[in-house]
């Protein structure tokens, strides 16, 4: 004798089959919705909340050497988020076949050949750029907060997330780099985009912006020192902007007061 | 008393015997763990070997691949930046040769480093314009101060330009033609004498201008721009019949060099020059 009850007719199938479908329904949009929050704090993470330049503090010394251009940023800032998606996708793709051991000198050796191709390809499609970001340009490959991503979160995520993950550290790094570069431009040689040709080609010329007509440059903002104090008053801005969140929440919750209807009728 | 010998020990020894025997497969088992941790040790590390030579492998191949890929961009990047800078200093309407392809190389210490240097040739209907020689100030601020400079047929220069520099961002870069004009300032200047006293900086009561808080960069390159006006005056005729040295020529002279199976003794730059 089964133990198992049969169903008394075919609507009570009809009715089961209907309820698994429900259920499977519900699940993928359970799934899809957990995705879209994993995303979305992913994208948090990158720009704001775990951002390498700000937060972390990583890759200081290309952030602070070439970011005297916005255009030399955005190179830099380019070729730091192109290795970081490539080497992130592909940490995450083998990260099954890579043993524990190992990881490490398999994250370096991946990371190197992506920033040599990336070098290569600068040099073959973007040949002023590779001139202006001379070293810089190979010292990628020594940046922390890529190496840090790899361990961090790609050796352990799928390739999708990982290659997203990849794609918001590398915005946020090189929002950095251009917002240094904008400050450090204006108030050094008072234009913007000065030598844009050299990222784009002849046609890019015309994005130079005379900002303010210096008749001397403001030294400070163009040396070592001065993206430093620049670089503390963009954290300094950061913290105040998550201090006036904080404590904009903290109020909120206080205001919330819950009324309670005391009936005094028995 | 001396005859009795004490049973002890005859009831000991079989029992030690066992011990000895207990001892050595304790030893042997030891021996064997040890065996198999050494060989899993060893399965391991060539295991994680293979794994790093097959990652370094794939690597290589792609890097490889990229490069052989890029490898003709490149070269056009290299030969069109080298004649941006080279139509910068002389006009491209005063010249009918293939100005990158005709070359000849030099090495002295007028030219700011023993390192061979690279003199273009400028022909207009097989005859001599102008030379654009690459040259070193080696006084600059920050270490040497590459730059390129033409000289007209006539011993003026007709264009200077900074190819790579270290100095001072807002200082001493005002070298670069982008950020100030200053380098125009040599266009059209001759030197009147070997020690032509007007070649230096305004301090140094000459005719070239410094700049604002930085006077060592500019008196770098003027000092660096005079010694190579002074050594292409002085070679100029030896300098001039020196076989090509750059690109299809080179490549000409490199293939019947390679057929015939013969070493050329390097040129004497000594006797070249007197």
């Amino acid at each position: 004798m089964s133990n198992e009850i049969a169903p008394q007719n075919s609507n009570d199938v009809d009715i089961a089959n209907k309820i698994d479908e429900q259920e499977e329904a519900a699940n993928k949009l359970q799934a899809t919705a957990d995705l879209k929050a994993e995303y979305k704090e992913l994208a948090i993470q990158g720009l704001w909340k775990n951002n390498p330049g700000l937060v972390q503090l990583l890759g200081l010394c290309p952030l602070l050497a070439v970011t005297s251009t916005v255009t030399n940023a955005l190179g830099l800032g380019l070729a730091t988020l192109l290795v970081l998606i490539c080497s992130n996708a592909t940490v995450s793709a083998i990260r099954h076949w890579v043993p524990k051991e190992i990881r490490i000198p398999i994250f370096v050796l991946i990371i190197a050949a992506f920033v040599t191709c990336v070098q290569l390809l600068m040099n073959a499609y973007a040949y002023g750029i590779y001139q202006s970001l001379g070293i810089f340009l190979p010292l990628i490959v020594t940046n922390c907060a890529i190496i840090g991503r790899a361990e961090a979160y790609a050796s352990k995520n799928p390739v999708k997330q990982a290659a997203f993950d990849g794609l918001m550290m590398g915005l946020g790094f090189a929002i950095i780099l251009v917002l240094l570069g904008i400050i450090r431009e204006i108030l050094g040689q008072g234009t913007l985009f000065d030598g844009a040709n050299l990222l784009f080609g002849e046609w890019a010329s015309v994005l130079r912006i005379e900002v303010m007509q210096l008749d001397s440059q403001f030294l400070l903002a163009i040396l070592p020192p001065g993206a430093f104090i620049a670089m503390g008053i963009l954290i300094a801005l950061k913290n105040a902007i998550d201090n006036h969140i904080k404590n904009k929440k903290v109020v909120d919750t206080e205001q919330v007061i819950e009324r309670v209807r005391v009936n005094f009728d028995s | 008393m001396s005859d009795k010998v004490d049973p002890t020990p005859e009831k000991n020894q079989p029992s030690n015997s066992n011990a000895e025997e207990s001892e050595n497969i304790a030893q042997n088992v030891q021996l064997e763990q040890e065996k198999a941790t050494k060989s899993a040790l060893t399965i391991a590390v060539s295991k994680n070997t293979k794994i790093l030579a097959l990652f370094a492998i794939a690597c290589t191949l792609a890097v490889g691949l990229v490069s052989e890929l890029t490898k003709d961009e490149i070269k056009k990047q290299e030969q069109q930046h080298l004649l941006k800078t080279l139509h910068s200093i002389i006009e491209p309407s005063r010249y009918d040769n293939d100005i990158a392809n005709d070359c000849i190389m030099m090495s002295a210490p007028e030219l700011g480093t023993s390192n061979m240097h690279t003199a273009y040739i400028a022909r207009k209907s097989g005859q001599v314009i102008a030379v654009a020689i690459t040259s070193t100030a080696p006084k600059g601020y920050n270490g040497n101060i590459d730059f390129i400079m033409a000289i007209n047929n006539d011993g003026s220069v007709s264009g200077v330009r900074v190819l790579k520099h270290q100095e001072t961002p807002g200082l001493g870069d005002k070298v670069e033609l982008r950020k100030s004009d200053w380098v125009t300032s040599f266009n059209g200047k001759k030197l009147l004498s070997p020690n032509d006293s007007r070649w230096a900086v305004s301090k140094d009561n000459g005719m070239f201008d410094q700049f604002t808080g930085a006077t060592i960069t500019p008196r770098a390159v003027v000092e660096g721009v005079k010694s190579t006006l002074n050594y292409f005056t002085k070679n100029k005729g030896s300098l001039l019949t020196r076989p090509n040295a750059c690109g299809e020529a080179l490549l000409r002279l490199t293939d019947t060099a390679s057929s015939k199976q013969t070493t050329t003794p390097p040129e004497n730059e000594a006797a070249n020059e007197q």
